[in-house]
């Protein structure tokens, strides 16, 4: 069920604006929509003032960097609620953070570079290493380090020459592999000859090694062990700046989110004021309120604003109802279900919403699937623990719905006799209904499921056709009616061939079935010709489908009876009995996730399809983030 | 043909997040730099600017946000493949390493600043933003080359060798020896490659014919120049100039090149694919007398050839290539836009300047 | 051998069946995978897509079952 809603219009004096937006974002109860379309050019789209615009952009600036701030500090936005958002005390005080963090960043990003590139300094080194003679580390001498391209093979020739004419052959020249481009040369001469080597190499235009400046020192052992104790003392740095980072996210985390969520709120207030409408003296929101708020809206506007805002309630026209924003309402018990139904498509304010339906199919096909006692109440039991460790939400929901889904195994457990797959029958237990292990009652079991998928189908038919009078719309009446009578024409020819029925309804169940398909054919236009029996074989496969359930339940029992086997095989109990739990708890996990899955898709394709479109707008009401203002 | 499904499901849909002419306006409308952060952050480039603005000043804000916007979208994109299209990717995005070398040496040579420098790479190839920032630190192109050999990277390989050959090489000669390298051995490699690397081919291949036709539309545009502009590259013959060979053959390259005028050697190319984009050319820098209007030309049926590889590969690697295209394009036009706007071009001029794939 | 025979069938009548649809669905599975990633809101979407193939390996198990009943 859809909650019931009104369609509004807000109007007041235009000097009152955003003390009324600020109002509806307290209440959280208006969907806002763009004023103005609809009403014949009374009303214009409202003009923000150009001071209003530099605030918005102000706002958004600062909102930008406040929320890099919090990706930075990685703080959780829900530690807003711990301050008191006054916004000068919050805004000064991430104004001194700022410098902070910024420098903080700065660092962590010199020093990962370095964290990159010294180790591929290093790494140079160590390739250089064996050339170095013994007088490298004499503080007489001199070294150079050169990087030659292999492509040019003379050219080490040509340096070891002009070296020894420098230094009368007083150089050291050693020469070694860097890789498979590149090999490195290594000249040590006494230094007197430095600046006269030096322009040479410049001469030939020679690549020398470069390291950082800091580890340029002349010794090669040195120049490495102080690269490792750098890298060392980068890494500590590092940390250090993170454990700095993580600090102050915990010092300043709730003022930064209290300040986030106070600027988004504000950057919304503005956001808003582009979809309201405006006369010469008044600006109009228009929008949606649930009825249950209609009251509450109307006396908290009065109370503040007098006799200065009008609240008008508009008529609800056809157009209105198919695109009202749509809030689901719906029992306890089926509301965790509703997420399932928003997954496919939010309902239409106007068409039905199968959370209910959904609410009693689904768990009804789990449980027909799992259908054991034993794993139905180690579910059962399971899910009642997590679910109170949960935060309403999703998984909560999640676990309600497997909840739900285990009683109905228990129950199929008792109708088909199954505890921990055959245990139940060792036991004593006998199965109400059949066992549907047995290959004699393999027959039973697909033919109940095949019943209760043609029911499912027939009632979604059913649901569909209705919508189809209700809309009058000639194209679901066809399309549907198309497929009703297809499926009736179905069971009567299976009843005739099983021989249930005489077999004089054959002639009428084919003939039904050929106006069904012509039926069906017209809805889909000209290629309806030949996508027509198409779709109406479809429909066949669509009530097979429900053969799944059989499928996934077999192989469960099956995989139980496996466990209590291969456990009775074993010829320690102890083993026997550890291999029995583990296969049972596979069988379970997989018991949970399967039949889920299974069910779901039975409905999203083969029970929607005939009669829900969904394709609504979800109420989504202009509400601050904060519960005060100002 | 595995390993294709989930990346191109992505990259479909990060396509569809790229700007499109309106937000361009928008962007260049903008009356300052301040109101173009604001607009850029209504778009997908938004997360980009929240972690880039608490730092630097707005200029550098938006040029950083942009190329940390690519890095992110090209490591996605990385993350998607596994090592057989993981690797023709990387080879295509090896070309932007030597994009942004030249870049760097042209920075230094020029004793530009860094942050201008940096401003026109696109550090998406293997050189990473620390390489980058630590070779741009040095103090002149051969200390840059010297680097680059002391940390081993492969790129080191031809400059050294340039440098060998020529002791004093110039930078359009080691620039020449950049594009030569790799197209050699890219090329190499995409040919033995899997069946990924089919589609690559053709876009290195399209690669190389574009740096050659440049040559070409160089050397024959102003014929009484020729004879120094060989000089710059210590050439004798147009022959050596060239790289590849792409799709077009050397030999009516040469044929091209030894024309004595643009419109003889445009004409020289008009049975090639690229007739069209240069004749266009021509007729811009008949116009206007900058060559800059005829490697425009060049460039747009480059990008609009890249992109096509979408609908050319929809269920292959040419998802990824064309989304590439696209993606950097975007980026080099946000830059134009940045550019723009601060030095108060109308919007109209700006958007003229914005290279679009359709 | 006949019984051996049919029973033959039946498994290759769901084996093929199900190797059909799991190659069908490692792909739509990937793709869905890469489109819920972007956006999250088409799950419902993907698991309907993901579902579609299985109606083969749904149809095998019913011819398997009819080849049990019926020739067994």
């Amino acid at each position: 069920m859809t909650h019931k809603m009104v369609h509004l219009q807000i109007i007041g004096l235009k000097a009152d604006v955003l003390p009324v937006i600020h109002t509806l974002g307290e209440l959280g109860c208006l969907h806002i929509d763009r004023a103005g379309e609809d009403t014949g050019g009374m009303i214009h789209p409202l003009t923000v003032d150009a001071v209003l615009l530099r605030r918005q952009e102000e706002l958004n600036l600062q909102l930008l960097q406040v929320s890099g701030m919090v990706d930075y500090l990685r703080i959780d936005p829900a530690l807003a609620g711990l301050v008191e958002p006054d916004s000068a005390g919050l805004a000064e005080q991430i104004d001194q953070l700022l410098p902070h963090l910024q420098a903080l960043v700065n660092r962590r990003d010199r020093l990962r570079a370095e964290q990159e590139l010294l180790p591929r300094f290093e790494e140079t080194m160590r390739k250089l290493l064996p050339l170095f003679p013994a007088t490298a580390s004499d503080a007489d001498y001199v070294s150079f380090g050169l990087l030659l391209s292999r492509e040019h093979a003379e050219v080490p020739g040509i340096i070891q020459r002009h070296a020894a004419e420098i230094t009368g052959g007083r150089a050291e020249v050693t020469l070694g592999p860097i890789d498979a481009a590149t090999q490195a040369m290594l000249i040590t001469a006494p230094r007197a000859f430095a600046e006269a080597i030096g322009a040479m190499l410049d001469r030939q235009d020679v690549a020398r090694l470069r390291l950082p400046t800091e580890f340029d020192s002349t010794s090669p052992d040195a120049a490495i062990a102080s690269l490792r104790r750098r890298l060392n003392t980068v890494q500590e740095e590092c940390t250090a700046v993170e454990r700095e980072l993580e600090a102050l996210g915990r010092q300043y985390g709730p003022a930064l989110a209290a300040r986030q969520s106070v600027l988004q709120d504000e950057l919304q207030t503005y956001n808003i004021l582009s979809r309201l409408g405006e006369t010469e003296q008044t600006f109009v929101v228009q929008g949606w309120t649930p009825q249950a708020d209609l009251e509450r809206l109307q006396t908290t506007l009065h109370e503040r604003f007098g006799e200065r805002v009008i609240v008008h309630t508009l008529p609800l026209t056809e157009a209105d109802r198919r695109r009202a924003p749509v809030a689901l309402t719906n029992p306890a018990v089926a509301r965790p279900f509703e997420g399932l139904v928003h997954m496919y498509s939010t309902p239409r304010y106007d068409g039905i919403d199968p959370t209910r339906l959904m609410a009693l199919f689904l768990p009804f096909f789990f449980g027909m699937m799992l259908g054991d006692i034993g794993y139905g109440a180690v579910l059962l039991g399971g899910m009642l623990l997590l679910r109170r460790r949960f935060k309403p939400g999703m998984l909560r929901n999640l676990t309600t719905i497997l909840a739900y889904g285990a009683g109905w195994s228990i129950l199929f457990g008792l109708l088909f006799g199954e505890l921990f797959g055959p245990l139940g029958e060792e036991l004593g237990l006998h199965p109400l209904l059949f066992d549907r292990a047995s290959p004699a009652h393999l027959i039973d079991l697909l033919a109940m499921t095949l019943a209760v998928g043609v029911v499912h189908i027939l009632l979604g038919l059913l649901l569909g056709l209705w919508e189809g009078v209700r809309g009058r719309d000639r194209h679901h009446l066809l399309e549907r009616g198309g497929r009703l009578l297809g499926l009736v024409a179905l069971l009567l020819v299976v009843g005739v061939l099983v021989d249930l029925l005489p077999e004089g309804l054959m002639t009428p169940a084919l003939a039904l079935l050929v106006v069904g398909t012509v039926l069906l054919s017209a809805s889909l236009g000209k290629i309806g010709i030949v996508i027509g029996p198409i779709e109406m074989i479809g429909l066949l496969g669509n009530v097979l489908s429900y053969l799944r359930i059989a499928a996934i339940g077999l192989s469960s029992v099956y995989l139980a009876r496996v466990a209590g086997e291969i456990a009775g095989a074993v010829g320690s109990i102890i083993v026997g009995i550890i291999i029995a739990v583990l296969l049972h708890v596979l069988n379970l996990v997989l018991g949970a996730f399967s039949p889920t899955i299974q069910s779901l898709r039975l409905h999203y394709v083969e029970f929607f399809r005939n009669f829900y479109e969904g394709g609504g707008r979800a109420y989504e009401p202009f509400r601050y983030r904060l519960a005060t203002h100002e | 043909m595995a390993g294709y499904e989930y990346a191109n499901a992505r990259l479909h849909a990060m396509k569809g997040r790229l700007l499109g002419r309106d937000d361009y306006r928008a962007l260049a409308e903008a009356p300052g730099l301040e109101r173009l952060l604001a607009a850029l952050s209504h778009t997908p480039y938004r997360e980009a600017i929240e972690a880039t603005l608490i730092r630097v000043s707005l200029l550098e804000a938006l040029n950083h946000a942009l190329s940390a916007d690519l890095c992110t979208a090209v490591g996605q994109m990385r993350r998607f493949f596994d090592p057989p299209q993981g690797r023709a990717l990387a080879l295509a995005l090896q070309h932007y390493d030597i994009h942004n070398l030249k870049a760097l040496l042209r920075g230094l040579q020029n004793r530009a600043p860094l942050a201008e420098i940096r401003a026109a790479q696109l550090p998406i190839g293997d050189l990473s933003e620390a390489v980058l920032t630590e070779l741009a630190g040095a103090a002149d192109v051969r200390g840059a080359i010297d680097l680059l050999a002391s940390l081993r990277l492969p790129q080191a390989s031809p400059l050294l060798a340039v440098r060998a050959a020529h002791p004093g090489a110039q930078l359009p000669e080691l620039e020449l020896a950049l594009d030569r390298w790799y197209f050699a051995q890219a090329l190499a490699a995409a040919r033995e490659g899997p069946a990924e690397t089919a589609l690559l081919r053709d876009a290195l291949a399209l690669e190389a014919d574009l740096v050659n036709l440049l040559t070409v539309v160089r050397l024959t545009a102003f014929p009484a120049e020729r004879a120094l502009y060989l000089q710059r590259y210590r050439v004798s013959s147009p022959h050596e100039l060239l790289v590849g060979p792409g799709r077009l053959p050397l030999a009516a390259l040469e044929e091209a090149a030894a024309q004595v005028s643009l419109v003889s050697a445009v004409q020289a190319l008009a049975g090639t694919p690229y007739g069209e984009p240069l004749a266009a050319g021509l007729e811009a820098f008949q116009r206007s007398g900058r060559l800059s209007d005829v490697e425009r030309h060049l460039r747009r049926y480059r990008l609009r050839w890249r992109a096509g590889l979408v609908a050319r590969d929809p269920l292959g690697i040419g998802v990824a290539l064309g989304y590439l295209a696209l993606k950097v394009n975007e980026v080099e036009n946000l830059r134009r836009v940045i550019y723009g706007v601060n030095a108060g071009l109308a919007p109209g001029t700006i958007l003229d300047d914005l290279e679009f794939a359709a | 051998m006949e019984n051996g025979l049919t029973a033959i069938g039946a498994g290759l009548a769901i084996g093929l069946a199900a190797l059909g649809t799991g190659i069908a669905q490692s792909r739509i599975g990937a793709a869905g995978a890469g489109a819920v990633a972007e956006k999250p809101e088409l799950a419902g979407v993907i698991i309907l897509l993901v579902a579609i193939p299985e109606t083969m390996v749904i149809l095998g198990f019913a011819t398997a079952a009819m080849i049990l009943l019926l020739g067994g």
